[in-house]
């Protein structure tokens, strides 16, 4: 597979786009200079969610965005998909719910490994799930290469 | 990430398999298949998961291993899972991931040692 | 007689034409002197050898003088012009003694007999004959004293500001902020980069050919307009840090304009990263992870523990076991009187994924309270092996790597007496 840059849009189609995600979120996260924990707490979060992406609804994406507030900066990750939706979101983020048969942790795993989880479904339109990390950055620098 | 990669070795009467670093959902259902094959053929008492290359334990992965440890349990065998990453380690814990029965080592050495294999 | 009588009939005729003529020019005349001496400005007629042709009344509510005194004196219009301006009064009058010189304005000062001064904005141009000869200079000139007076007053707070900006002993520009063009910069940054008022700021500061991408005009003078917002920079040219106050301000030529004073905090940054570094040793000190035995980790924590460092202390925690390759590690919290449910299960996290690596781990020290909190949690501490004391954990774990502690007073060489 060829080196890819660090891209800001993934389409999840299939599994393998899976670890196109986990990829491409690792760079990111990486590039940001996120310690190797945070990373890996990164990564896996995103490859839950977009598991529930692809399981549920089969197609969606992934939308990422780098910004600052003050001297904090933020890896934000929007998992977006037109599926069935989560009819109940209360019940969707206790630990140990299932839906799909599996361990069902997607959701509360990934609001314990991220800083922030964003939940916003229709059901029948569609979901997404925004996670945040942020981390304290002490110099302000351009974040060209 | 080619199923390929997945090798299953045998060191006496104990398997012994080298998870790849990336390894996507394919490559880790495969796992299991071979996994389950190798304990018929050769009749073995206990299976190695050599972890350390890997990077990122979601989910899924878990919940293969998990069932394959069952599934060797029910065919007369133990699992050890060896070399986890400390970053692995630690987002497995908080992920929630429980590995129940299933043993863990170090590394390969010690979960041998632990098999009884020495 | 007949021409006697026809040339005095001419001469009633032509009389009688006179008259209305004259009585028409009279007319005219108290026509045009209407307008002329009721206009509200100040308005005078130079005929093109100097001589004051006429002056309108209304210099009498300006200058305090009237026409009267004009017409008598013809040096009082130079004379009333305030001292710093008549240079500038009198090559303007040179220059337009001729026909062709343009239409002017200028602006000066007058002193009223009172002593007070106004300001006279005076337009003047040339008049023509309708044979076009050259009849002089007409001039115009109101008083603008209130109007001055304003963007003086305007002109003179700035002046008043930008030497008070002079005194600061911190960075202060001004640049327009669609030119990016530097307006005014205080005595520090000529120190610092030079006179550079004129060229870009982007350039001039941060030494980049556009601007920056950091830019905060689009905050100052978007949603934050009026606001002042506060900021912090590294300066990578000079390698210092700066706190910036970034504001749109309005410059008396009318424009808002970027205003930014950069306060250099270079010693307060360093300062902070000190204390930040010598904070990590601390948190590092008092959470240790030793390798107390071959292959023995032990983690006495001491102190107040909260979710940050317990995090830390668990990366570093897992690490040592891997590297010491130790088959069983104790985590000991006598020196921890309590914790928050976070910090709790941060720790339990800790010896859970401890205990993922195939580590066997013990937990020595748990105090009342910090008893109270695990269970009320409901924690899973199934697995979870405890000792009350450390001495007891160690016991636990030297027996675990096949080792035990053996009282060497009970093997003294024979012939010792055991007192």
């Amino acid at each position: 597979m060829p080196e890819s840059t660090a891209e800001t849009h993934v389409d999840i189609n299939s599994e393998s786009d899976i670890v196109k995600v986990r990829k491409t979120v690792r760079d990111l996260a990486a590039a940001q200079g996120f310690g190797p924990t945070d990373v890996t707490r990164i990564v896996t979060a995103a490859s839950e969610l977009a598991r529930n992406v692809f399981r549920f609804a089969g197609t969606g994406f992934l939308q990422m965005k780098q910004y600052e507030e003050g001297p904090r900066r933020c890896l934000e990750l929007l998992f977006e998909d037109q599926g069935p939706g989560i009819a109940d979101i209360e019940q969707a983020m206790e630990p140990g719910f299932t839906s799909g048969g599996g361990l069902g942790l997607g959701l509360p795993g990934a609001k314990r490994l991220m800083d922030e989880l964003e939940l916003d479904s229709v059901p029948g339109r569609g979901t997404r799930v925004t996670v945040r990390k942020w981390m304290n950055s002490s110099q302000k620098k351009g974040l060209a290469a | 990430m080619s199923a390929d990669s997945i090798s299953v070795n045998r060191i006496r009467e104990v398997l012994l398999v080298t998870v790849p670093p990336e390894p996507d959902d394919e490559t880790i259902t495969m796992l299991q298949e071979k996994v389950l094959a190798a304990m018929e053929r050769h009749n073995a008492r206990g299976l190695v998961l050599d972890i350390s290359t890997v990077d990122t334990l979601d989910s899924f992965f878990a919940r293969t291993i998990i069932e394959t440890g069952q599934m060797v349990k029910l065919m007369g065998g133990r699992t050890v899972i060896a070399g986890m990453r400390t970053g692995v380690a630690i987002t497995a814990t908080q992920l929630g991931l429980v590995f129940g029965h299933l043993l863990t080592a170090l590394d390969v050495d010690r979960a041998l040692d632990l098999l009884g294999e020495s | 007689m007949q021409d006697e009588q026809k040339s005095r009939a001419e001469l009633v005729a032509d009389l009688s034409s006179l008259r209305s003529r004259v009585e028409g020019l009279e007319s005219s005349e108290r026509f045009f002197r209407l307008i002329a001496d009721f206009t509200y400005d100040w308005e005078w007629w130079l005929a093109p050898e100097g001589r004051l042709e006429y002056m309108s009344p209304s210099c009498e509510r300006i200058t305090g003088y009237s026409a009267d005194a004009f017409r008598a004196d013809p040096d009082l219009l130079n004379r009333i012009i305030h001292p710093d301006d008549r240079a500038r009064f009198d090559s303007h009058v040179r220059e337009n003694e001729q026909a062709d010189a343009p239409a002017l304005e200028m602006e000066y000062r007058i002193i009223r007999p009172d002593g007070e001064t106004r300001s006279i904005t005076h337009w003047c141009h040339s008049v023509f004959g309708e044979d076009g000869s050259w009849l002089g200079r007409r001039a115009s000139n109101r008083d603008d004293t209130s109007g001055r007076a304003a963007s003086d007053a305007l002109r003179r707070q700035y002046k008043q500001l930008l030497s008070i900006f002079d005194n600061i002993d911190e960075v202060v520009y001004i640049c327009d902020p669609d030119t990016h063009d530097v307006i005014y910069v205080n005595q520090k940054v000529k120190s610092l980069f030079g006179d550079i008022v004129g060229q870009k700021c982007h350039k001039a500061l941060q030494n980049l050919d556009a601007p920056c991408p950091f830019c905060t005009n689009r905050i100052i003078f978007g949603e934050r307009m009026g606001e002042a917002y506060t900021w912090e920079f590294h300066n990578e040219n000079v390698d210092h840090w700066y706190r910036c106050i970034d504001k749109a301000i309005p410059w008396p030529d009318g424009r808002m304009v970027r205003y930014e004073m950069a306060i250099d905090v270079t010693d307060q940054k360093r300062a902070e990263q000190t204390v930040a570094r010598q904070a990590a040793e601390i948190m590092e000190l008092s959470t240790p992870v030793i390798q107390v035995w071959e292959g023995i980790v032990a983690a006495p924590l001491i102190g107040t523990l909260d979710s940050e460092r317990t995090q830390q202390f668990m990366e570093r925690f897992l690490e040592a076991i891997v590297e010491a390759k130790a088959p069983v590690a104790m985590v000991d919290i006598t020196g921890v009187p309590t914790v928050d449910t976070q910090t709790a299960q941060h720790l339990i996290d800790a010896i859970t994924s401890a205990r993922l690596l195939g580590t066997r781990v013990i937990l020595t020290g748990v105090r009342p309270a910090i008893a109270q909190t695990l269970v009320h949690l409901g924690i899973d501490l199934q697995g979870i092996e405890t000792r009350s004391s450390m001495a007891a954990g160690l016991a636990l774990a030297l027996d675990r790597v096949g080792l035990k502690v053996v009282d060497k007073s009970q093997h003294e060489p024979e012939g010792a007496h055991v007192g």
